[in-house]
C-alpha cells in the first residue's frame, strides 16, 4: 500500500516536472517502465517495432518526437535505433530469450508504423499514416490509419476509422471493420467478417467457415465481393442505393427485404447459377457467393430474424 | 445510339427496351421457345459488343435482325443432327402429317408454329414471318435453296391444321 | 407419286411465284380442276397471311439485369475468375498454347474467343481452370513437404491452429469436388474450387514464412 502511494506520488511529481509530456501512469500499482526514451523524429521517418511477444500500444500524437516506454525482464534491453528509413525498436537479451516486452509508444501521427512479431496484442490509435502489423497470435486493434495491412494467424482483427488501402488477413479468428472508406480486402479462414458503418467503394471479403455481414453506404461505382464457403452473407444497405446484386450459391438460399428487381426465378439461385437483382439504377456491383450458406439482402436495421413475414416488399424465398 | 456505342449502359438499356419485343419474338419463334430468354440476352450482349461496328449503311433494325438470326443459328449449329433433319425430313413429314384425332384441342397458330420440327420452323419463320428469300436462307443455314423450299412447304402444310 | 401429289408438293412455290411460266401454268390448270388443291391453296395463303401479321411479344421475365451484368463485366475486361486463371490464359496465348494444352491430357481446348456470352465464357474457361487447379496442386504439394520438414520450428499451438484450418479448407475443397463430380461444367464450382485452393496455398505459404522466420 505504502509503495503504491509512493509510486503514485512519484508519477504525479514527474508529470508536473515534465510539463506537457504525457506520462503514462495508467493505474495505481502499475510498474513504471523499465525503458523510457524519447527521440526527435524528422518528418518522413518510419517506425518499425520488432517484438517477439508482449503487448504493443502505439498512440499517435501531434509532436515530432517518438517516445518509447517499455516493461520487460531486467536482463532484456530495449533499443530505439535510428535506421535509414527512420527508427527500429527491438529488444534483446545477451543471456537468452528476450522474454515478453510490453510497449507503450507515442509516435507522431504522420509516422508510418509497422509491428512485427510472433505473439503480440497490438493496439494502434490516433494515427493518420500507414499501419502494418504482422503477428502470429494476439488480437489487433487499429483505430485510424491511412493504408492498413494486418496479418494474423490467431487473433481478432479490429479496424475502425481507417481509410486508403486496407488489407486484413487472419486465419483462425474474425475480422471486424467499421467506419472505413477506401479499398478493403479482408480474408480469414475460420472466422466471421463484420463490416459496419462502411463508406467504402471497393470491398473484397472472403472466409471459408464464417459469416460475412456488410452494412453501410454504397458508392455509385462501387464494387463489392463477399464470398464464403459455409457461412451466410448478409448485406444491409439503404433502399436508395444503386446496386446490382449478382448472387451465387450452390446449396444455400437467398432472400431479400430490399425492393430489388430480379429475374424472378428463385430456381436460379441454386446450383451456382448467377442470379441478378437490381436496386435503383444498379450502378454499383455486388458479388455475393456462398457454397452452402444463405445470402440475404436487408434494409438497414432489419435483421434476418425480424424480416420474416413483416415486410410487404418483395421477398424472394426458395420453397 | 451514339451514346450507347460510347459505352453508356443506361443509354443501351433504352435501346434494349425499344427492340426487345422484336428480338425476343424472332428468337422465340426460330428456337421453338427453347432457351428464348437466354438467347435474347446473348443477342443483346452481342449487340453491345458489335455496336461499334455498325456503320449506318443499313437500317439499324436490319442489322439487329441479322445479328439475331446469326446468334440463334450459331447456337443450333452445334447440333450435328440438325442439318440431317433438314435433308431427310420426308420420313418425319409422313409421320407428322397424319391427321390428328378430333379429341385434340385446337392449337393457336403461334403455338402450332413453335411445335413444328426445328428445320421446318426455322425456315418458315425466316421466310414467311421475317421475309427472307430462299437463297438468303440457304446461305444462312448452309443448305440448298431446294431444301429450303421443301421445308417451307412442309411447314405451311402442317400449319394448315391450326387454322381450323 | 402421281401427278396430283407432285403438283401439290409445289403449291408453295406456285403461291410465291417461284415457278417458271410453264410450271406455273401446269399447276394452275390442275388447281382449277382439283377441289382439294383449291382448299390447300386457300389455306396456304391464309397461313402466309397469318405469318405476316403475327404480333411481337415480350418475355415474361425482366432479362435486362443479366444483360447489364454481363456487359458491365465485359467493359472491365475481367471475368470474375481468380487472377491465376487469367494469368494462365495469358500465358497460354503468349506461348502459343500448345505446351500448356498438352498438360491438359491432350484435350483440345480453344482459347476463348472475345465476345463470348457469360455462359460460353464459363464453359470455355473450365478447361484452363482445371489447368490452374493442377498448378495449385503442385505448389500445394511442394509447400506441404517443406512444412513437414520445418514443422518443429513452430510452436505446437500454432501448428495445431494451422492444421485445423488446413483441414477446414480441405473439407471445403472436398465438398466442392464432390459437387463438381455431379456437375462437371459448372462454372461457379470450378471458380470456387480454384479459390479454395488459392486459400490453401496462401495459408501454406504463410506457415512456411512463419517457420522460416521463427526459431529465435
Amino acid at each position: 500500500m505504502q509503495t503504491q502511494n509512493t509510486l503514485t506520488i512519484v508519477c504525479l511529481v514527474a508529470a508536473s516536472l515534465m510539463a506537457g509530456v504525457p506520462v503514462v501512469c495508467a493505474q495505481p500499482g502499475a510498474r513504471p517502465p523499465d525503458t523510457d526514451q524519447t527521440v526527435p523524429a524528422p518528418r518522413g521517418s518510419r517506425l518499425v517495432i520488432d517484438n517477439f511477444a508482449g503487448e504493443v500500444i502505439v498512440r499517435g500524437w501531434d509532436r515530432d518526437s517518438l517516445r518509447v516506454q517499455a516493461r520487460h525482464p531486467s536482463r532484456t534491453r530495449v533499443a530505439v535505433r535510428a535506421v535509414p528509413t527512420g527508427f527500429r525498436v527491438s529488444a534483446s537479451n545477451e543471456r537468452g530469450p528476450q522474454g515478453s516486452v510490453d510497449y507503450d509508444i507515442n509516435a507522431p501521427n504522420w509516422m508510418p508504423i509497422r509491428v512485427d512479431g510472433q505473439f503480440n496484442y497490438v493496439t494502434i490509435e490516433g494515427t493518420q499514416a500507414e499501419v502494418s502489423v504482422d503477428t502470429n497470435r494476439g488480437d489487433i486493434v487499429i483505430k485510424g490509419g491511412n493504408g492498413v495491412t494486418v496479418k494474423s494467424t490467431e487473433g481478432n482483427v479490429t479496424v475502425e476509422n481507417a481509410s486508403g488501402k486496407i488489407t486484413l488477413s487472419s486465419v483462425n479468428q474474425g475480422i471486424s471493420i467499421s467506419r472505413a472508406s477506401g479499398d478493403i480486402v479482408a480474408e480469414t479462414v475460420n472466422g466471421p467478417i463484420v463490416l459496419s458503418d462502411m463508406r467504402a467503394s471497393s470491398v473484397e471479403a472472403g472466409t471459408i467457415n464464417g459469416n460475412i455481414a456488410y452494412e453501410g453506404t454504397v458508392a455509385n461505382d462501387g464494387r463489392y465481393r463477399l464470398t464464403s464457403h459455409n457461412g451466410s452473407i448478409t448485406v444491409a444497405v439503404p433502399e436508395s442505393s444503386n446496386a446490382t446484386f449478382a448472387v451465387r450459391t450452390y446449396n444455400g438460399s437467398f432472400n431479400s427485404n430490399l425492393p430489388v428487381k430480379g429475374e424472378g426465378d428463385v430456381r436460379d439461385v441454386q446450383r451456382g447459377r448467377r442470379a441478378i437483382f437490381i436496386l435503383g439504377t444498379g450502378s454499383a456491383e455486388f458479388e455475393l457467393e456462398s457454397f452452402s450458406g444463405g445470402i440475404r439482402l436487408r434494409k438497414p436495421g432489419t435483421s434476418a430474424a425480424t424480416s420474416k413475414g413483416k415486410d410487404k416488399d418483395k421477398e424472394k424465398q426458395p420453397e | 445510339m451514339a451514346q450507347a456505342a460510347g459505352g453508356d449502359v443506361r443509354a443501351f438499356e433504352q435501346l434494349y427496351r425499344m427492340h426487345l419485343p422484336r428480338v425476343y419474338s424472332l428468337v422465340r419463334r426460330m428456337a421453338g421457345g427453347r432457351d428464348a430468354d437466354e438467347l435474347t440476352q446473348d443477342v443483346f450482349v452481342r449487340v453491345w459488343q458489335k455496336l461499334g461496328t455498325f456503320r449506318g449503311d443499313s437500317a439499324f433494325t436490319t442489322w439487329l435482325h441479322r445479328l439475331t438470326v446469326n446468334v440463334v443459328i450459331e447456337r443450333f449449329r452445334s447440333d450435328a443432327t440438325r442439318r440431317q433433319r433438314l435433308r431427310d425430313g420426308e420420313d418425319i413429314f409422313e409421320v407428322l402429317a397424319a391427321p390428328r384425332h378430333s379429341g385434340d384441342l385446337a392449337m393457336d397458330f403461334e403455338t402450332a408454329m413453335l411445335k413444328l420440327p426445328d428445320g421446318a420452323r426455322e425456315i418458315f419463320v425466316l421466310h414467311d414471318v421475317e421475309g427472307y428469300k430462299h437463297q438468303e436462307i440457304a446461305d444462312l443455314l448452309e443448305i440448298s435453296p431446294g431444301t429450303s423450299k421443301a421445308q417451307l412447304h412442309r411447314a405451311r402444310m402442317m400449319l394448315r391444321k391450326s387454322l381450323r | 407419286m402421281n401427278d396430283h401429289d407432285l403438283l401439290t408438293a409445289r403449291l408453295s412455290e406456285y403461291l410465291d411465284g417461284e415457278l417458271t411460266a410453264n410450271e406455273s401454268s401446269r399447276v394452275a390448270t390442275h388447281v382449277a380442276e382439283c377441289v382439294e388443291c383449291q382448299e390447300a391453296v386457300a389455306e396456304l395463303r391464309e397461313v402466309v397471311s397469318r405469318a405476316r401479321t403475327m404480333t411481337d411479344t415480350e418475355p415474361q421475365r425482366d432479362l435486362w439485369p443479366r444483360v447489364a451484368w454481363v456487359i458491365r463485366a465485359k467493359r472491365r475486361f475481367t471475368f470474375t475468375l481468380p487472377q491465376l486463371v487469367a494469368a494462365s490464359l495469358a500465358l497460354m496465348v503468349l506461348s502459343g498454347g500448345m505446351v500448356w494444352l498438352a498438360r491438359l491430357g491432350g484435350e483440345r481446348t480453344d482459347i476463348p474467343a472475345v465476345g463470348a456470352s457469360e455462359r460460353d465464357l464459363g464453359a470455355r474457361l473450365v478447361a484452363p481452370a482445371r489447368f490452374a487447379v493442377s498448378n495449385y496442386d503442385d505448389a500445394i504439394v511442394d509447400l506441404q513437404e517443406t512444412l513437414a520438414e520445418e514443422r518443429d520450428k513452430l510452436d505446437p499451438e500454432t501448428v495445431r491452429v494451422l492444421e485445423q484450418n488446413l483441414t477446414s479448407i480441405d473439407a471445403a475443397i472436398e465438398q466442392c469436388r464432390r459437387a463438381l463430380a455431379n456437375d462437371p461444367m459448372n462454372p461457379y464450382l470450378t471458380e470456387h474450387l480454384v479459390n479454395a485452393k488459392k486459400r490453401k496455398l496462401g495459408l501454406l505459404r504463410r506457415a512456411a514464412a512463419m517457420s522460416m522466420s521463427s526459431g529465435s
